[in-house]
């Protein structure tokens, strides 16, 4: 054996939790599980100086610039600080989707203006049209029983690349995290469209309380998370579990096993708001099995109609017994309540705790910011959260709060593209003409580029609705900077510049509109390496990169010759087919993964 | 013998080495002989959800089969007749069964090389697949804010590496890296060699495109991990692309026959990979679609636990078979499975014939290193014998299975560095430590209590 010895690195002498928790009052059980990725990787800042508040923008508040965005941002106002206003209040406040308030999008959705229709079908089916039509009847000539997630996907994906409203992309996408279901299961399969477009569209700028009883009455969650199931003489708590630690209060606020009586006050002496069953009461600091437990009973008859697979409350099968809920361990629910209300009253308790608020704007300020945002942007947003908990525009409130603060202007590079960002912001730095449908040839069959992109999405390991526990994808860089993750994007960004629109190898007809737009700026055909490289970092990455990185794709470019040399695009192919694996280059430089 | 320079193969580094690798990798995967005999590889397989442990390894006779029974109603396995449980034998004052479709693995544990550590797992008070899964994996119970992963801290602190770190000693197989790596900058993540290379875009730029790539990485290696990962992607393609036949070309020895799909796929790469003497020392895998709130289905033929035990248990037993060799194919002896979980399950099935998040669960090892049989301490199944008077308790705590397997067989006594904050080891016998020529067991602390053959 090797003879030699290393010093070992770790020397720890650390109080386990347990005997923490031998004391009277207990401590949180676990601080949540994504903090940790957060400070292993918090050495990985971008050594980048801060780019233009239009990069951080278009980055952070969407998927990324398409060429014209960052000029339509700067004429937004005359300075930074007033076009970021401009800009974070046009995107907050999205119209009612239209043709005329989206064209980009809705050309393509609708197939007008030359574009083909993507052949959609179910995204306009009411829950209860989708329920008979997959569920329980026969799906139109062989369509598969999966055929409503897969056009939310594509949906989804045409309008990350396509749609003007990038935040409500970005805030659409958050939520399906948040509140998440595995897409493609028997139940959530046939009913995501109105998932989507019911319960996560219909509340992502409105209030947190009625969002989470959509979800919690949602046909998809009932499936997913089992409470449709849920009875009094046999609870299941799956959804109740899950709805404290992911959805609510979230496992930072979790305190195990052991009783609801030791488990300390919410700091500052915060007290339960009038209207609530305990109103004022000292708040519990979290939660403990128990107050699963009897949240699941609260929930038990909440169920779906297996005829219209509508939400339905089956009176008989609610347990009516008194309940005891983040309240020490005293009754604070009544036995015997009208129909529905102890549910409704355990939903009431988590959207107003204040741990809720905490949770929800962590995970936002993550989404928003950084993938470790400071504690005192997280407690300001999520205490705003709180105390807003009854207006129509809560969630909205939050998220502009986060998006006007100082943090949101100055950080960069503190997260990463996650894959499918990735994606879509190399389709619209290049202006990407990419069919998210259907073939017109067989209606059943997914375009073939569109098919072939997905299957490669797979491989990063991120896809969109593919997530199969019921958190949600990560969103640290932690956990998309594995060598398979990093060679997946490499390796998509090239094949991406690679997708002919027809297959006629001889003309020059690809998806991404690489050489389109250098012959709209060049109309002699005649372009140096410099000026090939400068035309395209400013598209890729929307701002300057380190010179030293410049120079090595301008001798990429140039192979050999001097920079300056005009080289024919005309003429030459090899030298065509050079700038298109010039642009995929820079896709898989790390200033394009930076956020 | 060994080439140095292949021995220095080290990630992040330069252009020069991708050109090594291209020129001089090739066939010389077969070569060392003291690197095939001096280490063991430790597969570390995770079972994503919360097993049914109690569905898995039972009690069939004795005081707890009542108990079992009474609890399990429609989930119960027969103690005898159709689809009975397959008899493991008396442990403590009960009999116990192995889940009937695990048939393949009942043949391995009837040849000694299966060991069940039952009533074992992570001994907090959390019900949560998120935070038990984490704090698992990082090694560290109570706390899911440490740093870096078991595996991370084992590989930091092991003394007996090789002092240049070959590409696949350690590998995630899976598109992710699992928290187990955490903080660990050399795992390499791979999951399929024919999806691993560097192989689209017009291909007459490809190796310029590549050579590129690399020198505008290097330019910020140092500083920058997003500079480094993206290094050592490229050197793991590079690497990979050479040393690794296509999946579909590899044919398992002694007509083993994987399960299909990812699973099974898995399993069978980390064979590849260890029978390709590439200096492989741990990977992690992992199985998902265990947390069964709703129509477990287990204990008939076809139902969805079944299929999956069935599954379990024919690639386990595929593995084994396939690196059951003799003389230097004798890859089995050196190899260890460990199968965990994040808890198991309620013991009272619920009303959907389903079991909500428990406790306890069983660690299950598979190897030529394993001492067969059933370890740990039985808890019971009384009321009064039940964790929070629900679950299973946990007699044996994960960190003492795991750190005998890193004493005994991986060469790293620093247990006590790899689960900071625990003081509970002492070896349990589930594994024969490794004798080496001078006749010294691995690793020297701790007392040896198995009477090993």
């Amino acid at each position: 054996m090797p003879e030699a010895t290393r010093i070992p690195r770790y020397r720890r002498t650390e109080t386990s939790r347990r005997e923490l928790l031998a004391g009277e009052a207990l401590a949180p059980a676990t601080h949540s599980s994504d903090d940790a990725g957060a400070r292993a990787l918090s050495a990985t800042a971008t050594n980048e100086a801060l780019p233009p508040l239009a990069v951080i923008a278009l980055n952070r508040m969407g998927f990324g610039p398409r060429p014209g965005d960052i000029a339509a941002f700067n004429a937004l106002g005359a300075n930074d600080d007033d076009r970021l206003n401009a800009y974070i209040q046009q995107q907050l406040n999205p119209p009612v989707p239209s043709a005329a308030n989206d064209p980009d999008y809705f050309q393509r959705r609708n197939g007008t203006n030359g574009f083909p229709s993507p052949g959609f079908s179910t995204l306009g089916l009411s829950l209860t049209q989708l329920w008979t039509t997959y569920r329980t009847g026969t799906p139109p000539a062989g369509s598969p029983g999966n055929r409503p997630v897969l056009e939310v996907r594509l949906d989804t994906l045409m309008r990350m690349t396509y749609s003007k409203w990038q935040l409500r992309e970005v805030l659409a996408d958050f939520w399906h995290n948040h509140f998440n279901v595995y897409g493609f299961e028997t139940y959530t399969q046939e009913t995501l469209v109105a998932y989507d477009r019911d319960v996560v569209r219909a509340h992502m700028f409105g209030n947190f309380r009625e969002m989470i009883e959509a979800v919690a009455q949602s046909t998809t969650m009932l499936y997913f998370l089992d409470n449709y199931t849920s009875t009094v003489s046999g609870p299941n708590e799956n959804y109740a579990r899950e709805n404290f630690e992911l959805h609510t209060l979230g496992a930072e606020n979790y305190y195990g096993t052991g009783s609801q009586s030791v488990v300390p006050a919410w700091p500052g002496g915060a007290v339960w708001p009038a209207g609530l069953p305990s109103a004022g009461q000292p708040i519990p600091a979290g939660y403990v099995d128990n107050d699963v437990y009897e949240a699941a009973r609260s929930f038990t008859g909440w169920s779906v109609n297996p005829t219209t697979g509508v939400y339905t409350y089956n009176s008989g099968n609610h347990d009516n017994f008194q309940k005891a809920i983040l309240s020490f361990g005293v009754v604070n629910m009544q036995p015997n309540q009208a129909p529905e209300v102890d549910g409704n009253q355990v939903l009431d308790i988590l959207a107003a705790h204040p741990g809720t608020g905490r949770h929800i704007a962590r995970k936002l300020c993550r989404r928003l910011v950084s993938d470790n945002p400071p504690d005192s942007l997280v407690n300001a947003a999520g205490d705003l959260f709180t105390a807003q908990r009854l207006a129509p525009d809560q969630l909205k409130q939050v998220v502009q709060f986060i998006l006007e603060s100082t943090e949101f202007r100055t950080t960069w590079g503190e997260k990463i593209k996650r894959p499918v960002e990735y994606t879509v912001s190399a389709l619209r730095a290049a202006s990407a003409n990419w069919q998210f449908g259907f073939t017109a040839q067989n209606p059943l069959t997914t375009e073939t580029d569109t098919n072939d992109l997905l299957f490669r999405q797979s491989k990063t390991g991120h896809n969109l609705f593919a997530r199969v526990p019921p958190d949600g994808f990560a969103d640290q860089e932690a956990a998309w900077s594995s060598t398979n993750t990093r060679l997946q994007c490499f390796r998509l960004g090239s094949w991406l510049i690679d997708q002919s629109i027809d297959s006629d190898s001889t003309t020059d007809d690809f998806r991404l509109d690489v050489l389109g737009a250098i012959y709209a700026a060049y109309p002699s055909h005649q372009v140096t390496s410099n000026q090939l490289v400068d035309f395209w970092i400013p598209r890729v990455f929307g701002r300057d990169i380190d010179p030293e990185e410049r120079a090595e794709l301008v001798d990429f470019m140039a192979q050999g010759n001097s920079p300056t040399l005009a080289l024919n695009l005309t003429t030459s192919s090899t030298v065509r087919s050079r700038v298109r694996s010039l642009v995929g280059l820079m896709f898989m430089l790390p200033a394009f993964l930076s956020r | 013998m060994y080439s140095p320079s292949r021995r220095g193969f080290m990630m992040g580094c330069s252009a020069a080495i991708a050109n090594l690798a291209t020129a001089r990798f090739t066939n010389m995967v077969f070569a060392d002989p003291l690197l095939v005999q001096n280490h063991d590889t430790l597969i570390v397989l995770f079972l994503r959800g919360g097993m049914d442990s109690l569905s898995f390894v039972m009690p069939t006779a004795g005081a707890d089969r009542g108990f079992y029974e009474t609890a399990r109603p429609q989930l119960k396995i027969p103690a005898s007749g159709t689809n009975a449980a397959l008899p493991l034998g008396a442990w403590g004052a009960n009999q116990f069964g192995l889940h009937p479709a695990a048939t393949h693995l009942h043949g391995l544990y009837q040849s000694g090389h299966v060991a069940f550590v039952h009533a074992a797992g992570l001994d907090t008070s959390s019900r949560s697949h998120f935070d038990n899964q984490a704090q698992i994996e990082l090694g560290t119970p109570g706390d899911g804010s440490t740093n870096d992963g078991w595996l991370t801290r084992h590989f930091l602190t092991s003394p007996g590496l090789p002092a240049d770190t070959p590409l696949v000693q350690r590998i995630a197989v899976s598109s992710t890296i699992q928290s187990s790596w955490l903080a660990d900058t050399n795992v390499v993540a791979f999951a399929n060699r024919d999806d691993f290379l560097f192989n689209t875009g017009p291909s007459s730029w490809r190796d310029a495109q590549k050579t590129s790539l690399r020198n505008i990485l290097e330019l910020q290696q140092a500083t920058n991990p997003r500079y480094a990962s993206g290094l050592v992607s490229l050197d793991a393609s590079g690497f990979i692309e050479q040393n690794v036949p296509t999946l579909s070309s590899y044919v398992p020895a002694n007509g083993a026959v994987y399960p299909t799909g990812s699973f099974g796929d898995s399993l069978k790469v980390s064979a590849q990979l260890i029978k390709l003497d590439m200096g492989l020392r741990a990977a992690t895998l992992d199985l998902g679609g265990w947390d069964t709130h709703n129509g477990q289905g287990t204990a008939n033929d076809g139902q969805y636990f079944w299929e999956k035990i069935q599954e379990l248990s024919q690639a386990l037993a595929a593995f084994y078979l396939d690196l059951d060799g003799t003389g230097g194919n004798a890859y089995a002896k050196r190899t260890t499975v460990a199968v965990m979980s994040e808890f198991g399950r309620r013991f009272e099935e619920n009303t959907d014939q389903g079991t909500d998040h428990g406790h306890g669960g069983v660690i299950t090892l598979v190897g030529g290193p394993v001492v067969g049989g059933m370890h740990g301490t039985w808890p019971g199944l009384a009321n009064g014998q039940l964790f929070d008077h629900a679950d299973l308790a946990i007699t044996t705590d994960f960190r003492r299975v795991l750190s005998e397997i890193l004493v005994s067989r991986m060469d790293n006594p620093n247990w006590q560095q790899v689960f900071p904050g625990y003081a509970g080891y002492t070896p349990l016998g589930v594994v024969r430590p490794v004798l080496f020529e001078d006749g010294f067991e691995s690793g020297s602390t701790g007392t040896w209590s198995s009477t090993a053959p």
